[in-house]
């Protein structure tokens, strides 16, 4: 089945990719930052989809970081109607809460792991969407223990 | 040979204090990633599409705390020492560190200006091994994700 995996570069990327591989049956589709070249460069060639990443934290003014999220709310629902993806998976990062949030709008099931690097705490993206993804995973026991609607996966790298 | 990592973003400091106190009969190389310190004693170069090849080469590897550079490094079973880089957003680095070092998987190192003796003490460092053989549950979260009810059943019960 087609599933999207969003790659957020960085360590994100190397856990999205190292979590897909352990998924049985699927076909990946990665969607990624258009300029984001080290990341392009590790997705085989069609199965990328381009979008602009929304937000570099604290370097760009608000209105063009809101003018790129509209953009790639816009290429991300034509992509969503193109491929029909069963599903969307993702660890964190710029994208993900725009494109979980889209992919629940087109009823396509949603699955967010909380990175590695969050031990104790949630990241940003988990605190908005815990409890609004159907999978709700995370790597560490700790966390588990602390968040009753979380779902305990051991560590995907 | 000594290898010093600093992942997709800088960590300026590490590479500097590298650089200075480098010794003769040494070679240290150095990914770089998006850093504006010109090293002049050590060769460096900014990104790689996969560092594996220079881990496998290295006798020493210098990592700062992200998630992806630090479970490379453990899975390649060399010595290796971990510097947090405490410029990247929210120090979020520090959870991870501090909980693999108190459990004994890694060797962390805080003192920029002292860090030979680091190395030294980094080089004797036995580390426990037992986290590479956790569980890992997401291709079973996964298949019970796609056979839970489409829409509107609450799959936490």
């Amino acid at each position: 089945m087609r599933i999207c995996a969003i790659l957020n570069g960085g360590g994100h990327t190397a856990e999205t990719l190292a979590l897909v591989e352990k998924l049985h049956n699927v076909e990946p589709y990665y969607m990624v930052d258009a300029f984001d070249h080290l990341t392009i460069s590790k997705v085989k060639k069609n199965r990328k989809l381009y979008v602009l990443s929304p937000r570099k934290r604290n370097t760009d003014s608000k209105i063009i970081s809101g003018f790129r999220l509209v953009l790639t709310m816009i290429l991300t629902s034509l992509y969503f109607m193109r491929y029909r993806f069963r599903a969307v998976v993702a660890v964190g990062g710029t994208l993900t809460v725009p494109v979980m949030f889209l992919a629940r709008f087109c009823r396509i099931k949603t699955m967010f792991v909380e990175s590695v690097a969050r031990v104790y705490t949630l990241s940003m993206s988990g605190h908005i969407l815990y409890g609004k993804v159907d999978v709700f995973a995370v790597q560490w026991v700790t966390l588990a223990k602390q968040l009753k609607r979380s779902v305990y996966g051991g560590i995907v790298l | 040979m000594i290898f010093a990592t600093v992942g997709t973003t800088s960590f300026d400091e590490l590479i500097e204090a590298l650089d200075k106190t480098i010794q003769e009969d040494e070679v240290i190389i150095a990914q770089i990633g998006n850093g504006l310190y010109m090293p002049t004693d050590i060769l460096f170069f900014r990104f790689s599409q996969s560092l594996a090849k220079w881990y496998e080469a290295a006798d020493f590897i210098i990592t700062s705390g992200g998630a992806g550079s630090l479970f490379e490094c453990l899975k390649s079973n060399k010595p290796f020492l971990a510097v947090e880089n405490k410029s990247v957003m929210g120090r979020h680095q520090r959870e991870l560190l501090d909980y693999l070092s108190k459990h004994g998987f890694i060797f962390m190192w805080d003192d920029l200006s002292n860090i030979r003796l680091g190395i030294e003490q980094a080089k004797e460092f036995f580390p426990n091994r037992k986290i590479l053989n956790m569980m890992e549950y997401y291709s079973l979260l996964f298949i019970w994700m796609m056979d839970s009810d489409f829409w509107g059943n609450d799959i936490y019960g």
